[in-house]
């Protein structure tokens, strides 16, 4: 049995591999209590995997994941369900169950989870969208909400359990940059108020330096920068200076495709 | 060519491996098709342990209204269609079959043929293909959006097993109609045939229902309800397992709903055969 880590998450060298490329190459991070650890990356190199991982959607190729004192990549089916209780997921696109009203979605895992009476997940779910400020499209479905309505929803759906940590995949991804506001500082002030702990996958540059009480930068496999943001802004790392500054000179695209269409 | 003594090494080639390819090819398919078996067969034991584990921590598996929204789709909904491709399928049999025998003086056979033949065969077979196209058809592409627009992960994500909250109402469901939809299907095709042996071969209602009665017996009846049960299940377990495995955005949930409807009608049709033939050879 491995020692019990005193943080909310932890990645112990955590390799993945997907049938036709590696994923990740050595991931080691630690989340401390009401952090709000920000994974920046390109597009595709892994950041939404890490989330998987620590839901046990995904299980690692080799390495350990923690939340809390669970080791996740060995827990049993039933166990691991329980354990997914206290972490909340924001998906990209929302991930709403397009055929229940935002009532009944945020209700799901009150109903499925809890033995709580409808009179009290009523009052639950109405907290919930009152601090999102969705009560007003309570009986609405989800193709009439916009996606940063939709966001909002999801994040009350994640917060109805009370779950000590939410991960964010892509929070401001498709907003248009009020809204995207909006949702940064509701992020903010959630983890504030709830006391929970929240890891943020981005590559949105403001949205991360708004949010994140911690940085971390992922290429190629690796974390190749931890730090606090204000150290992480003058990291002298080429890749994320190259990222920081949006340019296309720089080892980022060195060998890539996408460094064609800059030519 | 053929008087060439010594075949040039591409031709030589060709002959040797030909057979080999086929083999291979034969072999690939026959692989993924036991891997298959293999996974679906997963699929439905892992349902019904989270089911059970839920039910032993003193929880209902699902919701009955959820439940009773299966049902009223897959069951009450179908009633129509079933009645009535049974009702044609039952006139057409019985004016096929008694004119025939009418030839020999022994059209009064008719009502015991096909009253047999959709109690114990026809009803189950008929009733299992339609659901298969209608129910197993939706389940598929309903749980196939799901699973591509991530909504499947998102259920697992909050700690709710997606087997037991998708699949096991959508199987339960199938499952529990099925036998009822298989009699209604045998009943429309009984009452067609009542139809015709009193319109063409003059044969009365009550000598109808005399007829039926004495040659029907409960073996026949129990076979066509046992059947029936089964494929209800392998049609849900087909349709949903084709749902949640659905890859590659729309397209994916377009190819697995056809995958579902053919796989689902080639089992149901499988499976009947298989089960005649063990029936036969054991209970004789």
């Amino acid at each position: 049995m491995t020692e019990r880590p005193p943080h909310v998450v932890e990645l112990r060298g955590v390799k993945l591999d997907f049938p036709d490329k590696r994923v990740l190459n050595d991931v080691s991070l630690k989340v401390e209590p009401l952090d709000r650890l920000v994974i920046m990356g390109q597009s595709g190199s892994g950041k939404s995997t890490i989330l998987r991982l620590i839901l046990g959607i995904l299980q690692p190729t080799e390495g350990e994941i923690f939340f809390k004192q669970f080791e996740i990549s060995r827990l049993k089916r039933r166990k691991l369900q329980q354990v997914r209780t206290q972490i909340g997921m924001v998906y990209q696109y929302s991930a709403l169950l397009s055929s229940r009203n935002v009532r009944d979605n945020v209700a799901l895992p009150l109903e499925e989870l809890t033995r709580k009476t409808t009179a009290e997940i009523e009052k639950i779910v109405d907290e919930k969208l009152e601090l999102v400020g969705m009560i007003d499209s309570k009986y609405e479905i989800p193709s009439e909400l916009s996606g940063g309505m939709r966001k909002r929803v999801s994040l009350a759906r994640a917060l109805v359990l009370d779950p000590e940590l939410i991960l964010f995949d892509e929070p401001s991804a498709g907003l248009d940059p009020v809204i995207s506001s909006v949702i940064d500082e509701l992020i903010i002030s959630l983890t504030e108020r709830s006391k929970v702990t929240s890891v943020i996958v981005t590559h949105e540059m403001d949205s991360a330096f708004r949010v994140g009480t911690r940085m971390a930068m992922l290429y190629q496999g690796e974390v190749i920068a931890d730090a606090k943001p204000e150290q992480f802004r003058k990291s002298d790392h080429p890749v994320v200076q190259q990222f920081l500054s949006g340019s296309t000179e720089g080892p980022i695209l060195e060998g890539s495709k996408d460094a064609v269409a800059t030519k | 060519m053929a008087a060439d003594p010594t075949p040039s090494p591409g031709t030589a080639e060709t002959i040797v491996h030909a057979p080999a390819n086929i083999l291979a090819t034969v072999g690939e398919k026959s692989r993924s098709m036991v891997v298959e078996v293999g996974s679906m067969f997963w699929f439905l034991v892992n349902t019904i342990t989270e089911t059970v584990d839920r039910m032993r921590r003193g929880r209902a598996p699902f919701r009955s209204t959820i439940f009773f929204g299966f049902t009223d789709r897959a069951g009450v909904g179908s009633v129509p269609l079933v009645a009535m491709v049974s009702f044609f399928l039952g006139l057409t049999m019985a004016l096929l079959t008694g004119y025939q025998l009418e030839r020999f003086g022994t059209e009064r056979l008719v009502p015991g043929l096909v009253a047999i033949a959709f109690t114990r065969e026809l009803g189950p077979l008929l009733t299992g293909i339609m659901l298969a196209a209608r129910i197993g058809a939706s389940y598929t592409a309903e749980l196939g959006t799901m699973q591509v627009s991530e909504e499947v992960e998102a259920i697992e994500a909050m700690g709710i097993g997606p087997l037991r909250f998708l699949v096991a109402p959508r199987m339960l469901a199938l499952f529990a109609l099925m036998p009822c939809l298989s009699l209604i299907s045998s009943m429309a095709a009984i009452f067609a045939t009542a139809l015709i042996s009193r319109a063409y071969f003059n044969i009365a209602f009550v000598y109808f229902q005399d007829l039926v009665l004495h040659s029907l017996l409960i073996r026949d009846l129990v076979t066509g309800i046992l059947k029936s049960f089964m494929f209800g299940l392998l049609i849900g377990a087909i349709a949903c397992y084709r749902g949640l495995t659905v890859q590659g955005g729309a397209a994916g949930v377009g190819t697995s709903t056809t995958s579902s409807v053919v796989t689902a009608i080639t089992v149901v049709i499988g499976f009947d055969t298989l089960f005649n033939i063990v029936y036969i050879v054991f209970f004789p």
